[in-house]
């Protein structure tokens, strides 16, 4: 071999090298944030869901989409979309929605709403959602929603002003309640289902929704036309419970008593889901991608 | 021959070892969304009124919180500051030697609370349907650790007593889906929650070469945002 062909060989040998490392940089760069693919992901929630049958039953689910140099479109990204239970039955959904809540470079965060109608009296457990392509079907974890229609229409002996609706940490439910009826109402207990095995429930009076409690004789007994705060605070059984990355929804029950009768109210839904970092959010993809 | 293989081999390593560091850097590069506001003007606000909840205990990391070797350093450094001070009941201790008038500020917590800054409506709509319909909402706000001190307390010295940096803040959104009654109007209120740490700030003037001194004290807050609560009302 002359002088020159080595020359040449060498040269050769270089640019080779040179372009598999290109090759390299460019994928690390392109899948970096631990090799998350683009793609919609689930996030797993701890949920309890009281309704009445004269409700709208509405579930939802966070979700976080990753989209890193490419922009997907959530809507049409499935063909279906449906909620399954524990014991792989088939919860029917009538309409499903994704709204925006936070745009990022890389990801977003999204709110998937499930609307149901017409579903039978009942304890559902829902853990699973079925997304179909064109081709195939996957099924994504959601953690424990439990979903309890019970028959009958709401109570109305009680209007509810102002009430909680969300929070970053799952810490209380605070709501303003009115008495309608002309009887006096004694103030019960707040069901929270499958979330009692997880947190114990402590409930404050005040006269209001800011729970003042100047000047008043603090009662769980409210009169006609009076006003009551019920601030019902939560505090993990598990003190090692990271409240921080916990995603909870809960649409409590309320149990009164009027004229010795015990009654049912049914709250308006709360979703207590953290205020993520960036570093938060990768970190939960990768629990969700090495789950699966 | 060898010369040329040797400069290639070098070569070869040398654009490795680039490469290679290159792309560990563009992997670990996770920049955080924290945005820093400008301490030098303190947002002055009505104090925290102290909720009723139980209190709470919630890593802050990741609210403007100092990691715990940072926060640390900084305690252990105030207290040496402290020490330094008041190590001596003397005013010979101030810091000057030339004749004038000198003021010493210091900041001690005096107590700690969890409570609101209630910021009222942040969204309405109304359902002009004659049935139950759902409204979303999507609100973006910037939420912010807070902090008031006068008598020459500044921020980096607050920032060592709480342990968080005091003037962090960010930008944050959420999406909210209410039902609402039929030919009804909702409205969406609003609260920022804080871990407040209550101050006293104290400044002593010493006027050197006399025994005079005096001594002001008043009293200022630093606030942990740790949370935000939305609520909703019939209008």
């Amino acid at each position: 071999m002359t002088h020159k062909r080595r020359f040449f060989y060498f040269l050769f040998l270089i640019i080779i090298v040179l372009l598999l490392f290109f090759y390299f940089y460019v994928i690390s760069k392109k899948n970096n944030n631990n090799n998350i693919p683009n793609g919609i992901y689930f996030i797993n929630t701890d949920a309890y869901l009281g309704y009445f049958q004269d409700e709208d039953v509405l579930i939802q689910i966070p979700v976080i989409v990753v989209h890193q140099d490419e922009s997907i479109d959530i809507n049409s990204f499935y063909n279906s979309i449906k909620l399954i239970s524990s014991d792989k039955s088939e919860i029917p959904v009538a309409s499903y929605s994704f709204l925006l809540s936070q745009k990022e470079k890389e990801y977003s965060l999204y709110t998937a709403e499930f609307k149901i109608n017409n579903l039978k009296p009942g304890v559902y457990e829902i853990t699973q959602v079925e997304v179909s392509n064109n081709s195939t079907d996957e099924y994504f974890s959601v953690g424990t929603i439990n979903l309890e229609m019970r028959t009958g229409n709401n109570s109305t002996d009680l209007s509810r002003n102002r009430t909680t609706i969300g929070m970053n940490i799952f810490s209380h439910y605070t709501t303003e309640l009115t008495n309608n009826s002309n009887n006096d109402i004694s103030i019960g207990s707040l069901d929270i289902g499958n979330i009692s095995n997880r947190y114990n429930v402590d409930l404050i009076v005040g006269a209001d929704y800011d729970m003042n409690t100047d000047n008043i004789t603090i009662s769980k007994v409210v009169g006609k036309d009076d006003i009551i705060g019920l601030n019902f605070n939560f505090e993990a059984i598990d003190p090692h419970i990271d409240m921080s990355s916990t995603f909870v929804m809960l649409k409590p029950l309320l149990t009164y008593s009027k004229n010795s009768e015990k009654c049912i109210m049914s709250l308006p839904l709360a979703i207590y889901w953290p205020s993520l970092s960036e570093e938060q959010v990768w970190l939960i993809l990768k629990n969700i991608t090495q789950k699966n | 021959m060898k010369k040329l293989f040797t400069t290639v081999l070098v070569l070869t390593i040398m654009l490795f070892s680039i490469l290679s560091s290159s792309i560990i850097s563009s992997a670990k590069d996770v920049s955080p969304t924290i945005t820093y506001s400008n301490y030098d003007t303190p947002e002055f606000e009505n104090p925290v009124t102290e909720s009723q909840t139980s209190n709470l205990n919630v890593d802050c990391e990741n609210f403007g919180g100092l990691t715990n070797d940072d926060s640390q350093i900084s305690s252990n450094t105030y207290y040496d500051m402290q020490k330094s001070i008041y190590s001596s009941n003397s005013p010979l201790i101030t810091p000057a030697w030339v004749p004038g008038t000198y003021v010493i500020s210091s900041v001690s917590s005096v107590r700690t609370y969890d409570g609101y800054r209630d910021r009222g409506e942040v969204a309405s709509g109304t359902n002009s349907k004659n049935e139950n319909d759902t409204l979303s909402f999507t609100i973006s706000r910037t939420v912010s650790n807070t902090f008031s001190a006068s008598l020459g307390v500044t921020k980096s010295m607050v920032d060592a007593l709480v342990g968080y940096d005091v003037s962090w803040s960010q930008q944050a959104a959420w999406s909210y889906q209410a039902v609402v009654a039929a030919n009804r109007s909702v409205g969406i209120g609003y609260k920022d929650c804080y871990h407040t740490t209550v101050l006293n700030c104290k400044a002593i003037t010493y006027v050197l070469g006399t025994v005079l001194t005096s001594t002001e004290e008043s009293t200022g807050y630093a606030d942990q945002w740790y949370g935000h609560e939305f609520y909703s009302y019939y209008k």
